[in-house]
């Protein structure tokens, strides 16, 4: 997969290249300003995040995550893990090392999917903080109602990719 | 919007508030580092404590070049995109087109909720379909480019965050397309006042 790697940094050269695109000094000096608050904000939030997850990883006992969401949980674990998701009310800082975790005691790829999918859709601490006062009740459970099945195709269709592209 | 108490808070962590190494949400991770620490160390002894340590740290060290990078590129992303080439596209309600719009749009917003929602709620304001609407937050919840690189890359490398989005790809056009559908009824916030 290094080619994916090779042909997104060839896209990222290109775009930038672009006159329209091209960032000038002033731009590039804001740009890394914004990076460099937030490296500040992330780094130690990071480290203990990291900490946190390799510590519960240790005391998650592997095969109950290797019988519900493990590779071979198949449909079922995928249907598991779309609604675990939906029980992180916290924001990428804390899921990712969650993710890492899960990755080492076993989940499958596509329960992966369907898990973070589920938290980027459900986002419980978002939708409770943001959504629910600048759009509404009505407009949560229109948006709920139609993205439902969605953790669960994403975990299916990858399950097909993975099933399709050997090795 | 005035800016409030909750704009300088931070959301997802990043983006949205001033950056500062100390803050409450560091010390909620820190004690949540300490406590799962501490079941560790008592019910699974010293040296699996140590060894996570170590992990971690190596972890760490993979992770650091790619987490600057990636905010590198993330900067660059929020400075060249203007936030009006967003709002020509979206904002009418021109069926699925408009859905498919809207859902590209949201995959390339960039930011925490404080850039995306104030945009949906102008959208919805101005007479966006709800289709558009769902999309384009469904879009930047689940496969939003700034969001994606910054934390899913570093963490679960190319070929997951490859996977996740080609499996994910027509999803937030389905979520709208359901929502035109959904009998609820919504009514537009009013302007102003």
């Amino acid at each position: 997969m290094q080619i994916a790697s090779g042909i997104g940094m060839w896209i990222a050269v290109q775009l930038l290249g672009t006159p329209a695109w091209r960032p000038d000094g002033d731009e590039i000096r804001r740009a890394l300003k914004i990076a460099a608050g937030h490296f500040r904000t992330l780094l130690p939030r990071m480290v203990m995040a990291l900490l946190m997850a390799g510590f519960v990883a240790e005391l998650i006992p592997e095969d109950l995550i290797g019988t519900w969401i493990g590779g071979e949980s198949g449909i079922q674990g995928i249907l598991i893990a779309s609604g675990a998701g939906i029980f992180v009310p916290a924001g990428a800082l804390v899921i990712m090392p969650i993710a890492v975790a899960l990755l080492k005691v076993g989940v499958g790829l596509p329960q992966l999917v369907a898990f973070v999918s589920s938290w980027a859709i459900f986002a419980v601490h978002r939708m409770v903080t943001y959504e629910a006062p600048m759009m509404g009740g009505r407009f949560i459970a229109l948006r709920l109602l139609a993205s439902c099945p969605l953790p669960f195709l994403a975990g299916i269709t990858a399950g097909f990719l993975i099933a399709l592209v050997p090795g | 919007m005035a800016a409030t108490e909750d704009d300088k808070r931070e959301s997802e962590g990043l983006g949205n508030g001033e950056p500062r190494f100390f803050g409450p949400s560091l010390y909620v991770f820190a004690a949540a580092a300490i406590i799962a620490g501490a079941f560790c160390y008592s019910l699974k002894g010293a040296e699996v404590f140590y060894r996570v340590l170590a992990e971690e740290g190596a972890l760490l060290l993979v992770i650091f070049p790619r987490v600057i990078a990636a905010l590198l590129m993330a900067g660059l992303i929020q400075v060249l995109v203007p936030q009006d080439l967003v709002s020509k596209w979206v904002g009418r309600d021109s069926g699925v087109r408009g859905i498919v719009i809207a859902a590209a749009a949201g995959v390339l917003t960039p930011g925490g909720p404080l850039t995306a929602f104030p945009v949906v709620v102008a959208l919805f304001a101005s007479g966006a379909h709800r289709g558009a609407l769902v999309a384009y937050l469904t879009g930047w919840a689940l496969l939003g480019i700034q969001r994606t690189l910054v934390w899913e890359l570093p963490f679960l490398g190319t070929d997951f965050v490859l996977l996740r989005f080609a499996a994910s790809a027509v999803l937030p056009i389905l979520a709208g397309l359901i929502a035109m559908r959904v009998p609820i009824t919504l009514t537009p916030p009013r302007t102003g006042g």
